[in-house]
C-alpha cells in the first residue's frame, strides 16, 4: 500500500532521543553544564580538564554517533513542512539544508573535544586551553546554521491555511524567537565571564536552555502532526 | 477571548465589511512572540540588575557618563511613533487606507531619528573610550541597547513592507488588518522595552 | 474595538507627561533616597498605559494579561529594590 508518511515517525523519534543522549553524555558525562569557565588561566582549566578527560571522551563518544539523528529529526520536520508550503518548496528547503548543517556542528566540536581528551595528561595546559576554546566557539558561533532551521520552519507554519493547523501557531512564532535569540551568542566571544560569556547566565542557561526547549516542542507537535496526517489519510482526506 | 485570528471551516480569515470594521477584534498571534521577547528581557534586566548590586558605585558613576538628554530624545521619539502607528491602525479599521498609509509613513519618519540619535551616542561613546569591554556596565548598556536596535531594525522594516507591499491598493480585508495589528504589536514591544531601558540605564544615576 | 482618536491622545499626552516627570525627578533629586523607587514607579504605570491602550492587551488570552500584570509590576519593582537596597 502507498504510505508517504512511511519512515517518518522512526525519523522523528531522532530529535528526542537525541536530546536525551545530549543531556546525558555531553551535557553530564562531557562536564557541559555548564562547561569550563573562559575567566581563567591556562593551568587552571587543564587542572580542572585533566581528572575529568576519561569521563568526558565516554561523553563525546557516545554523542557523536547520535548526532546523526539531528538529520534524520530535520528530513521528518521537512516532510511535515512539504504538507504545509504553498507555491514551493523554498522553506522546507532551507529547512532540511539547516538540519544538515547543524548536524556538522554537533559533530566536529564534540569530536574537537574528544581530540582534547586523547592526549589530555600530556599536552601543554595552553594548547589544552585553546583548543577547548576553539571547538565552543564554533558550537557556538554557527547559530546561523540553526537559525537557517528555525526561521523557515516558523514562517512554514504561520502560513497553515488550515482550520485547525497542523502546528499550533504560537509554535511558529517561537521557532521565528529562538531563530533571532540566537543572534546573542556573537557576544560570547567578546566575554571570558559573566553573563554573556559560554558558561554564562544569558549565553549558556538561557540559549541553551531555549535550544532545547525548541528542540522538544518541535519533536512533541511534529509526532502528533504525524499521527494526524496518517489518520487524514486513511479516511482520504485531500491532501494539504 | 481566543488568542488568535482563527480561520473558519472553510479555511478562511474572517471576513470585514469594507464601510465599518465594526468586529470584535481578534488578538494577532504575533503575542507569542511578543510574550516570549517581553520574558527573555526581563531576564536581562534581573541579570543587570543583580549585577549592579554587586558594584553600584561603578554602574553609577558609569551610568553618569551616559547622556541624559539623549535617552530622553529617544524615549519621545518613540512614544510618538507609537502613537502615530496607533493612529494607522485605528485609520485602517475604517478602512482608511491612504490615511492609514500617511500616518505610518510619519510614524517611520519619526522613528528614524531614534536609529540617527543612537548612532551619535555610539560615536560619542567610542570616541570618549567608552566600548563594550570599558567596565561591566558598558557591557550591558551596548548589549542592551544593541539587542534592542536590532529589534528596532526589524520592526522598522516590517512597518515599511506593511505600509508599501501589504496596503499598497485596495480595500482594507482580514489579512491585510491581521498584518498591520501584528506590525503595529511589534513596534509597541519595541516602545516598551525602551520604557524600561532609560530609566535602567540612563536615570540610574539618581540616588 | 476601543482603539479610539481620543483614547489614542489621551495616552501619548500621558505618556509624554510621565516621561517628563521621571526626566525631572531623576535631574531635580528632589525625592532623595526614594527618587529611582518614585520612577520605575512611573515607569510601570506608561508600560501599563502602552499595554492598555496601544496594544489592546486585554483582546488577548487570559493568561496573556495575567503574564504582563506580573512582568510589568515585577521587573519595575525588581530594578527599583536592587537599586535601593544593592550596592
Amino acid at each position: 500500500m502507498d504510505n508517504r508518511f512511511r519512515y517518518l515517525r522512526a525519523c522523528a523519534w531522532g530529535g528526542p532521543i537525541l536530546l536525551l543522549v545530549t543531556i546525558i553524555f555531553w551535557g553530564i558525562f562531557g562536564h557541559n553544564v555548564p562547561p569550563f569557565s573562559a575567566d581563567q588561566s591556562a593551568d587552571a582549566i587543564a587542572e580542572q580538564f585533566r581528572p575529568l578527560a576519561q569521563r568526558i571522551k565516554l561523553g563525546m563518544v557516545v554523542e557523536l554517533p547520535f548526532s546523526a539523528l539531528y538529520l534524520t529529526w530535520g528530513v521528518a520536520i521537512t516532510k511535515l513542512m512539504e504538507e504545509i508550503e504553498l507555491d514551493n518548496n523554498v522553506l522546507s528547503t532551507l529547512q532540511l539544508w539547516g538540519a544538515g548543517l547543524t548536524t556538522m556542528i554537533f559533530v566536529i566540536p564534540c569530536a574537537g573535544w574528544l581530540g582534547v581528551t586523547y592526549r589530555a595528561e600530556t599536552m601543554p595546559s595552553w594548547a589544552l586551553q585553546m583548543i577547548y576554546d576553539m571547538w565552543w566557539i564554533l558550537f557556538d558561533l554557527a547559530y546561523a546554521l540553526t537559525t537557517l532551521q528555525m526561521i523557515p520552519l516558523g514562517i512554514c507554519l504561520l502560513s497553515d491555511k488550515r482550520a485547525v493547523p497542523l502546528f499550533p501557531r504560537w509554535m511558529g512564532w517561537f521557532s521565528i524567537w529562538v531563530g533571532l535569540m540566537f543572534f546573542l551568542e556573537s557576544f560570547m566571544s567578546f566575554f571570558k565571564g559573566g553573563p554573556f560569556s559560554r558558561s554564562g547566565i544569558l549565553n549558556y542557561w538561557t540559549e541553551f536552555t531555549l535550544f532545547f526547549a525548541f528542540m522538544a516542542l518541535v519533536s512533541f507537535y511534529l509526532l502528533k502532526a504525524i499521527g494526524r496526517l496518517e489518520r487524514e489519510t486513511r479516511l482520504g482526506a485531500p491532501r494539504g | 477571548m481566543r488568542l488568535v485570528a482563527e480561520r473558519d471551516s472553510a479555511g478562511q480569515m474572517p471576513a470585514l465589511a469594507a464601510s465599518s470594521l465594526n468586529l470584535p477584534a481578534l488578538a494577532p498571534s504575533i503575542w507569542a512572540f511578543v510574550v516570549a521577547d517581553a520574558a527573555s528581557f526581563g531576564i536581562f534586566f534581573a541579570v543587570f540588575s543583580s549585577e549592579r548590586s554587586v558594584q553600584a558605585a561603578q554602574f553609577a558613576q558609569s551610568a553618569a557618563k551616559l547622556d541624559i538628554r539623549l535617552g530622553l530624545f529617544n524615549t519621545l521619539v518613540l512614544i510618538t511613533s507609537s502613537w502615530l502607528v496607533a493612529h494607522a491602525l485605528a485609520a485602517a479599521r475604517r478602512n482608511n487606507v491612504m490615511g492609514a498609509r500617511r500616518l505610518l509613513a510619519g510614524a517611520l519618519g519619526v522613528a528614524s531619528l531614534f536609529a540617527v540619535c543612537k548612532a551619535f551616542e555610539y560615536s560619542t561613546k567610542v570616541s570618549h573610550g567608552l566600548t563594550p569591554l570599558t567596565n561591566e556596565f558598558f557591557s550591558f548598556y551596548y548589549v542592551l541597547t544593541g539587542v534592542h536596535l536590532l529589534h528596532y531594525a526589524i520592526g522598522f522594516v516590517a512597518l515599511l513592507y506593511i505600509r508599501n507591499s501589504v496596503l499598497a491598493d485596495g480595500d482594507v480585508d482580514a489579512r491585510k488588518l491581521n498584518w498591520l495589528q501584528s506590525g503595529a504589536l511589534y513596534w509597541h514591544l519595541v516602545d516598551l522595552l525602551w520604557v524600561f531601558l532609560f530609566p535602567m540605564l540612563y536615570l540610574q544615576r539618581a540616588l | 474595538m476601543n482603539l479610539t482618536n481620543r483614547s489614542i491622545n489621551l495616552t501619548f499626552g500621558l505618556l509624554v507627561l510621565a516621561t517628563a516627570a521621571s526626566f525631572a525627578v531623576a535631574d531635580s533629586g528632589a525625592i532623595g533616597r526614594f527618587s529611582f523607587a518614585v520612577i520605575m514607579l512611573i515607569t510601570a504605570i506608561k508600560a501599563a498605559m502602552i499595554l492598555h491602550t496601544f496594544m489592546e492587551v486585554r483582546e488577548t488570552a487570559p493568561g496573556v494579561r495575567v503574564f504582563f500584570l506580573v512582568w510589568v509590576g515585577g521587573v519595575a519593582t525588581m530594578i527599583a529594590v536592587f537599586h535601593l537596597f544593592g550596592g
